[in-house]
Formats: structure tokens, C-alpha cells, sequence
């Protein structure tokens, strides 16, 4: 009941109105204004800025930064089907792992406004700051893809959220290949990928996404100061954390479907021209050795094709490349 | 041949080594299980489900070849309420088989009852593929534990390695219920589609 509330409260304020009387909402409901009353303040202890003004009732201050199941709301048809909303968590990766694990839907999301022990690949770290990042995984259950070609999930979600980015706030996002977010050359979030199966059958897929919205220089480390970034600190206003949520989400889930039904070509050409890898010169280790050449394209499996300095061509499919 | 615990209606067919004798290719083959549970036959993609009674495609080809090559017309195999009929010049392929009038049934969930143990000497040793390219990895993170280590028993679904390819971190299961008899791969190394990652024996 608490979500319908806040709900309630949530659509008065898409629509520009102020205030929802306790009378309304009790009524709409079907509860007393005493219950009214009482999740009010529980939407208060949750975080949310509820002002009471007499004879108006109830407004929602904050609504932009709410992450609550009842704030976020998404037409669409995979992702967002369940959603889940936790004030703190290990690592929402590792959350919707378990949920996996206890059999939970496809298109589950899972959201926290901050992380602990927030993951990064291999078990590096990610940066979280609370009401001012977004953290959020999505389980998916990708059945027509097999196991050799589950990392084209990797590009299609790093050109979901890149479009998200770009249609909301008109920065110029890129991508680092195959998942950085970068903007004006710092890194600006990140996405990180878990999938389990056999060797024939991918059983699901947890897409994990990372993104720096209001973070102030203060609340990034000294040690990460000259290559992380935010929306905020780049753009130079503030970006409303839930409905870049909404965004994300459902470029992700038109993403999705139409790959399912067209092939990964869908999202590709995209991926190719938001990469900024592509045409630069790079260096990369790979088998214990570092190599430099010029990353040259896509291929159809999202591996970045190189040209090395001695004229011959590799496809990279996994590891970390350093733009010269 | 094996037959399921919980009643002889249910049975599990499977020849590996008669798979070698003949020299089949298994990776030619795809990993298509052909689902025998009494009177009901049905064919179906490899999504190995514990209780599930399987026959591997690749078996029966074997057996097919034994028909082809021999002077018989027909083979029947009957075992208590389950029948796999082999015949010259029948239809070969998808659902190589026939069974009594119910060929490729539906299978409901209590036909999926739980299977035998294998035959001693029947495919011992399991060899685990890459199913991807990538960089095998031992453990979740640098600093942790492997997943596992030589001499270690591992259960269906537990996971053996990790493969990253474009920052997508895939964990491997395995198929089979059984003990690391040998780690082929050394940690961080790139590996190819189809390499031999781990072995492992059935137990």
C-alpha cells in the first residue's frame, strides 16, 4: 500500500500538481487517512521529501531522485517486469545472482541507492555514492542465444545506455570498447556482465550497469579524480536519477526485443559509431605480452578487429585496451 | 543401458564407447537426447535436467550404423514397457526411432523420474569445452579461491571456471556429477571455441 501511495504521489507530480489531499488519496485507495497518514511517513523514513501544507495535503518533493518500486515506472514488454528497490546491498549483481538463484522472473531489476562492496570485473571495485549514482542489474534469460555469442550482450547494453544518456541529456557519450562509458575522454560508468550455464545453454544473464549522475568532485577519490567523471560535473546540471532509470530501462528492453527479433546487426552499426575505440591507435595484453596496433572495427560477435604494427590483423574478444 | 531406480518403465541408453568403436565424430554430431520414458519417445535438445532419462542422438546413430551394416532388416529393443524400434529404410534423422504408437509424445513431469546410476566403465571421464572464446579464469576474483581443484567433487551445476569475453563474465557449470581429475588450462589464459578445459570423472 505504501508503493500505492507513493505512486499516487508520484503521477500528481508527473502531471504538475502539487498537492494530493489525504481525503483524495484515502478515498482513491480505499484506506483511512490515518493509513495515509502512516505511509507517508514511511515513504518519509524511505527517503522520500513529503511536504504537508493544511488544507492542500501531501506533495513530493523529491521525486526525481526516488528509486522506490512505486516512483519508477516503465512500459515494457521484458525489462522491468519485477522491480526491486533496496536503500543498501552488497552488490546489486550479487543480489540479483541470488535471486536468480531462488528463482526469480526474467526482466527482474534490482536498484539500490548504494552499494558496500559495489563490483567492478574480476573482482575490482566500484565507486558508489548514495542519492547521487545510479546501480542498478537486470536478469535476463537471453534462450536464443547460445553460449559462444551471450557477450553480445556486452555492446547491446552499452548502446542502450549510451542512447539513454545521449536522448536525455544530449551529452556526447561514448563507448570505450567493449563496455566503458566515457565522457570528453573520462570514464562516466560502467557495465558489468554475469551469465551461467552448461556448455549448450545459457541459463541466465545479469547485466549490471554503473552510472556517475550528481557526483560532485568531492565524492570522487583523489586517486580516480583524473579519469572518472559525472553527468553533473561534465554537463554542468543536475540529472534526475529516476528518470534516467526509466530511460535506461526501456532503451534496454527495446534494445532486447529487437535483437531477439532482428539480430545482433540491430544494435552493431550503433555500437560502431558510438565507439570511440575504433581508428585509434591501442596497446593491449594478450598472452603475457603487451602489442600495439590500430583498433580498425566490429565484427559481427562484437570482437574489436586490430591492425597490428607488424601489419598482421587478431580479433580481441576479452582483456582491457588502452587508447594511445 | 540403464535402468531408472524408481521403476523399470523408465530407461537410459547410453553407448559412448561404442561411439569410438564405430568412429563417429562426436562434434559432428549435434547434442540432441532422445528422451525414452515408457511407451513415449521424444527427441529434444541436450538441457540436462537431473531425472531426466536421456539417449544421446549420437548413440543411436551408432546403433543405426550397427543395422546399416549388419544383414538385419529390424531391431527391436524391448524393456519392460519401453520399445525402441529400428527399421531398414525407415526414416532417419530428427526422431530416428519409433515407439509402439506414441511416437514423440509430450512427457509429463512425473515421467521424469530419476535415473540410474551409470554402468561402471561407461563414459568414466567427461571432458569439459570451452563453449565460448574468451580468457579462462579459476576463480571469482584474483585474490579468491578457485572454483575448484584437482581432486575435488563436483555436483551438476556447480560452477568450474570462469570465461570472460568482452567483460562478460560467464560462469561454467558442470554437466556431470563427478571428480577434477585434471585442470587443462592455467589461469588468465585465452582459450579457444571447443578447447579442453577441465577433466573429470563420474561419480
Amino acid at each position: 500500500m505504501q508503493e500505492q501511495v507513493l505512486t499516487m504521489l508520484a503521477e500528481a507530480g508527473e502531471e504538475g500538481r502539487r498537492y494530493l489531499s489525504g481525503g483524495y488519496i484515502a478515498k482513491e485507495l480505499g484506506i483511512t487517512r490515518a493509513a495515509v497518514w502512516k505511509y507517508i511517513e514511511a515513504i518519509r523514513a524511505d527517503g522520500g521529501i513529503v511536504r504537508a501544507a493544511p488544507r492542500l495535503g501531501y506533495h513530493l518533493v523529491n521525486l526525481d531522485d526516488l528509486l522506490q518500486a512505486g516512483a519508477v515506472s516503465v512500459a515494457t514488454s521484458v525489462v522491468g517486469q519485477s522491480y526491486t528497490y533496496l536503500p543498501r546491498v552488497d552488490s546489486t549483481n550479487s543480489e540479483a545472482k541470488r535471486r536468480v538463484r531462488a528463482g526469480c522472473p526474467e526482466g527482474l531489476v534490482v536498484v539500490a541507492d548504494n552499494q558496500k562492496a559495489g563490483r567492478g570485473r574480476m573482482g575490482r571495485g566500484w565507486l558508489s555514492v548514495p542519492g547521487k549514482g545510479l546501480y542498478f542489474s537486470v536478469v535476463l534469460f537471453p534462450k536464443h542465444l547460445p553460449m559462444n555469442k551471450v557477450a553480445l550482450l556486452t555492446p547491446l547494453t552499452a548502446v542502450a545506455v549510451c542512447r539513454a544518456i545521449i536522448d536525455m541529456t544530449g551529452l556526447p557519450v561514448a563507448l570505450k570498447w567493449p563496455n566503458d562509458l566515457f565522457l570528453k575522454g573520462q570514464k562516466v560508468g560502467g557495465i558489468l556482465l554475469e551469465a551461467g550455464g552448461e556448455a549448450d545453454s545459457v541459463k541466465y544473464a545479469i547485466i549490471g550497469i554503473g552510472i556517475n549522475v550528481n557526483l560532485t568532485q568531492d565524492d570522487i577519490p583523489s586517486d580516480l579524480a583524473q579519469i572518472a567523471t559525472s553527468l553533473y560535473l561534465s554537463g554542468g546540471s543536475k540529472v534526475a536519477r529516476r528518470k534516467l532509470l526509466q530511460k535506461v530501462l526501456s532503451s534496454l528492453d527495446t534494445y532486447y526485443v529487437q535483437s531477439v527479433n532482428e539480430g545482433p546487426e540491430s544494435f552493431l552499426s550503433e555500437y560502431r559509431r558510438l565507439c570511440l575505440t575504433l581508428g585509434r591507435p591501442i596497446k593491449f595484453v594478450w598472452q603475457n605480452h603487451t602489442w600495439s596496433g590500430v583498433a580498425q572495427g566490429i565484427n559481427d560477435d562484437g570482437g574489436l578487429i586490430v591492425k597490428l604494427d607488424n601489419q598482421e590483423t587478431l580479433v580481441l574478444r576479452s582483456g582491457d585496451v588502452h587508447c594511445l | 543401458m540403464v535402468l531408472g531406480r524408481n521403476g523399470a518403465r523408465n530407461l537410459e541408453y547410453g553407448m559412448n564407447s561404442r561411439q569410438d568403436h564405430l568412429g563417429l565424430n562426436a562434434a559432428d554430431i549435434e547434442r540432441y537426447y532422445l528422451v525414452v520414458v515408457g511407451e513415449y519417445i521424444s527427441v529434444r535438445q541436450f538441457w540436462p535436467v537431473e531425472g531426466w532419462l536421456k539417449v544421446k542422438l549420437e548413440d543411436i546413430q551408432a546403433l543405426v550404423q550397427i543395422v546399416q551394416e549388419s544383414d538385419l532388416v529390424e531391431l527391436i529393443w524391448e524393456d519392460d514397457g519401453s520399445r525402441l524400434v529400428l527399421r531398414k529404410g525407415a526414416a532417419c534423422g530428427a526422431a530416428p526411432a519409433e515407439a509402439g504408437n506414441h511416437s514423440n509424445a509430450q512427457l509429463s513431469a512425473e515421467d521424469w523420474a530419476s535415473v540410474g546410476d551409470y554402468d561402471e566403465g561407461e563414459e568414466a571421464r567427461v571432458t569439459i569445452e570451452a563453449p565460448m572464446v574468451g580468457t579462462f579464469y579459476r576463480a571469482p576474483a584474483p585474490d579468491a579461491d578457485p572454483y575448484v581443484r584437482v581432486g575435488d567433487t563436483v555436483e551438476i551445476g556447480q560452477p568450474l571456471c570462469i570465461i570472460e569475453a568482452m567483460k562478460l563474465m560467464n560462469e561454467i557449470e558442470s554437466e556431470v556429477r563427478g571428480r577434477i581429475i585434471e585442470v587443462l588450462v592455467e589461469n588468465a589464459q585465452p582459450v579457444e571455441y571447443g578447447q579442453p578445459l577441465f577433466i573429470i570423472e563420474r561419480l
